[in-house]
């Protein structure tokens, strides 16, 4: 697995403003609010949001919506069979759709490398989506369609025992 | 309830925004709304969950963290007890029950199309990733014919949230 970046061994105060930065109260002086929470200025608090971007450990900071309640209801996982400089052409492909949100190769026994997540609104849309990636790869496909969410969560400062 | 044009509007902008203090009044600036609409409407849309949170995307590899995407084969009762552990779990972010079709909306006869449970799983290091593996097949009862574990060789695509884009 190639990465450029140097892991990172998280301070106190950066774990602190992490959990805090995790679900952004939506209220006036949000930084204040959450500074002052965890006994820090709001300049101290901002210096390290700062820190923790520029080592790579924040992604991003935006709203994050539940596809499932905004509008996409028909979610589906495409497996493809398909391996080597073939499935690295074809993820660079299918990632331009923009009905795609994650991309990647898992390889695995059973040859189905190349994982896609698709949303779409319904099941003519979702249809339509596998319509399109057909006309783009004949390589085996399965679509792993979305029975049940079990959970749904994101990503937060992981405690001890995890 | 479904997300209107203005609050897609509205998310965009506090996309685009830097956090700050005065991020309301800013955003309030650009769409010509009040900060507390903003506020208000924002607040509407989380309490009925359309919007999850705003807030942190981190990036797990630059922590350290391990992580891969799960597939179980289970009976009803072992889903139960997936279900129990995975909602148990922190580190268990997704987890979905799928059927998996060919692609001529068939149901699929293939080894992998007996896999009914995806879920990701990501830990602190290698070495709790595997004990917590080793605690998921004990407890569920999964052999190792049941349970795949699918760390990702390579990423070409990862976006969240392309509803308002």
């Amino acid at each position: 697995m190639s990465s450029s970046k140097n892991k990172m061994v998280l301070g106190e105060k950066q774990a602190a403003v992490l959990s805090k930065l995790h679900d952004i109260p939506l209220t006036k002086a949000p930084v204040s609010v959450m500074a002052k929470s965890i006994g820090l200025s709001p300049a101290e608090f901002l210096n390290t949001v700062s820190e923790l971007r520029d080592r790579g450990v924040i992604r991003r900071i935006s709203p994050l919506l539940s596809h499932r309640r905004a509008g996409h209801s028909h979610n589906a996982m495409l497996l493809f069979k398909i391996d080597g400089e073939a499935a690295d052409r074809l993820g660079r492909k299918v990632s331009e759709l923009p009905e795609v949100s994650h991309v990647f190769l898992r390889n695995n026994r059973f040859g189905y490398n190349l994982y896609a997540m698709t949303h779409a609104s319904s099941p003519d849309h979702l249809h339509s989506i596998v319509s399109r990636l057909k006309e783009i790869s004949n390589a085996p496909l399965l679509i792993a369609e979305t029975v049940s969410e079990i959970k749904k969560t994101s990503l937060t400062i992981l405690g001890g025992d995890s | 309830m479904e997300l209107s044009d203005f609050d897609r509007n509205l998310l965009r902008e506090l996309k685009a925004v830097t956090l700050e203090d005065d991020v309301f009044e800013v955003m309030s600036e650009n769409i010509g709304v009040a900060p507390e609409v903003i506020i208000n409407r924002l607040t509407e849309l989380k309490d009925n969950n359309l919007l999850r949170r705003w807030g942190v995307v981190l990036d797990s590899r630059t922590l350290g963290y391990h992580s891969a995407l799960l597939a179980a084969k289970t009976s009803p009762e072992e889903l139960v007890a997936l279900e129990t552990w995975a909602l148990r779990q922190e580190g268990v972010t997704h987890c979905y029950t799928r059927r998996l079709w060919d692609s001529d909306w068939n149901e699929s006869s293939e080894p992998l199309a007996d896999f009914n449970v995806w879920l990701t799983l990501i830990a602190r290091s290698k070495t709790a990733f595997d004990s917590q593996l080793a605690a998921l097949q004990e407890e569920v009862g999964l052999d190792a014919d049941s349970l795949l574990v699918l760390p990702s060789q390579k990423k070409f695509k990862l976006r969240f949230d392309n509803v308002f884009k």
